[in-house]
């Protein structure tokens, strides 16, 4: 996606939106340690997820994914389920989007 | 399913998808569980392709948290339409005060004796797995701090309910075996990266002990009649091993009765804080195809549950009624009803 965006090329919309989808696999599924579980052949070491959600806050302006890629930065996680509802904040802060 | 985001959230991830395209393991149903600032069940992954006695295991339906019927695994590399799609019923209901999740392994189980892997008519199509799990989150979750959500000040954490129904189209007994792998214990600068941990087991419990960190309390409703077993590190067959950073021993724990279908496996999952002992006990209160049902008490907790299958209808057990798919009846600290609605 950056490389069409420094060339100006417009993607379908809903490549766009699949990519962001796959983003946030990676936000919902990660641990509390904020390490992605282990499932089938995840690789030989404990995968991180952190650059991957800091690429996705480049394209997408989402303070989900910026807290996914900071490690818990801010103090708001991500919104589970439906409506906009803060999970365990423990210091006020901006609310992010909702998903 | 967690409670909240953060380092001090308790975390269940589930896994009722379909086998998929590559790097397939026998593994529907299977789940991970994190509380207490660590894995506490995990997943023992892959570490090599190499045609080896371990890989096989790695791959295979012991090396997951599922159930095994007469020694045979699930068998879904027989089944071309599993790469992209699965059979069964899946549910999921998000709630402040609990998840619930439940999914079904309907595609046949076979023997995997490494290195042969058998055909396909070996597969069994007959016995069908039904598996699902309730959070019960730590009062005040998902709550406004105002409201009552610092979690720190609950006096109990979440704990889970897991509910494997067994079924099938003979009258014969069958050995189910109900795989739980205990998470090993990270060593960050030791020679060996992991390190199994210290587990105690009997059929009415199965603890872990590790000072200082969080542990886990493995709670079979059932006991009578269990036979129980860890077991590590094992080689032909293999059992007990663990794929990250290398392959490395640690605890297989397998809960197994001889039995005929329909039959239950329930158990509950109680995660201990670091420092914590205490853990609840479980009395049964209905089994059979339709229902299951049994009471959670401890200190703190005092908590009936019942599980309907489809077209069970109104169910009413020790005073409690479940109308739905499944019903949490919390008496401490206050009454409170905790509803999974036919979906």
């Amino acid at each position: 996606m950056r490389t069409a965006q420094a060339r100006g090329v417009a993607l379908p919309e809903d490549f766009v939106r699949l990519v962001e989808k796959a983003h946030e696999m990676y936000l919902y599924a990660a641990q509390p340690d904020h390490i992605l579980p282990m499932f089938n052949d995840c690789g030989t070491q404990p995968t991180d997820p952190a650059p991957y959600l800091r690429g996705a806050a480049q394209m997408f302006p989402r303070a989900d994914f910026l807290w996914g890629a900071s490690h818990g930065q801010p103090a708001l996680g991500p919104v589970q389920g439906k409506g906009p509802r803060p999970i365990t904040p423990r210091t006020r802060g901006p609310r992010p989007a909702t998903m | 399913m967690r409670d909240q985001w953060g380092p001090d959230g308790q975390f269940l991830f589930f896994d009722g998808a379909a086998w998929g395209a590559s790097h397939q393991h026998e593994d529907k149903l299977t789940f991970t569980l994190y509380a207490g600032g660590r894995l506490l069940i995990g997943d023992p992954n892959i570490y090599s392709y190499s045609p080896t006695e371990l890989t096989h295991y790695f791959k295979a339906s012991r090396s997951h948290n599922v159930v095994m019927v007469d020694g045979r695994g699930q068998a879904r590399r027989f089944r071309p339409e599993s790469h992209l799609s699965t059979l069964g019923r899946n549910e999921w209901v998000s709630q402040p005060e609990f998840d619930f999740v439940s999914s079904e392994y309907l595609e046949g189980f076979a023997a995997d004796p490494f290195p042969g892997r058998g055909d396909a008519s070996e597969v069994d199509m007959g016995i069908r797995h039904r598996r699902a799990i309730l959070y019960v989150k730590p009062i005040g979750a998902g709550l406004e701090p105002a409201q009552g959500g610092d979690r720190k000040g609950s006096p109990l954490p979440g704990y889970w309910i897991l509910c494997d129904l067994l079924t099938s189209q003979d009258a014969e007994p069958h050995t189910l075996e109900q795989i739980f792998h205990l998470a090993p214990i990270e060593q960050p600068g030791a020679a060996e990266p992991l390190r199994p941990g210290e587990v105690a087991v009997s059929p009415a419990t199965i603890v872990t002990h590790e000072p200082g960190l969080g542990n886990l309390a493995l709670l079979p409703v059932d006991p009578t009649g269990l036979d129980v077993r860890a077991q590590k590190g094992e080689t032909s067959p293999a059992v007990g091993w663990y794929g990250v950073y290398g392959e490395f021993p640690a605890w297989d724990v397998t809960l197994q009765r001889r039995t005929p279908l329909p039959a239950r496996l329930d158990a509950v999952h109680f995660p201990l804080r670091p420092g914590e002992t205490a853990y609840p006990t479980v009395t049964r209160l209905r089994a059979d195809a339709q229902v299951t049902a049994f009471r959670i008490q401890g200190a703190g907790v005092d908590d009936t549950f019942i599980l309907c299958e489809e077209g069970a209808g109104p169910v009413t057990v020790a005073g409690v009624t479940c109308a739905g798919r499944a019903v949490l009846a919390r008496r401490q600290p206050k009454l409170q009803v905790l509803t999974v609605e036919a979906l």
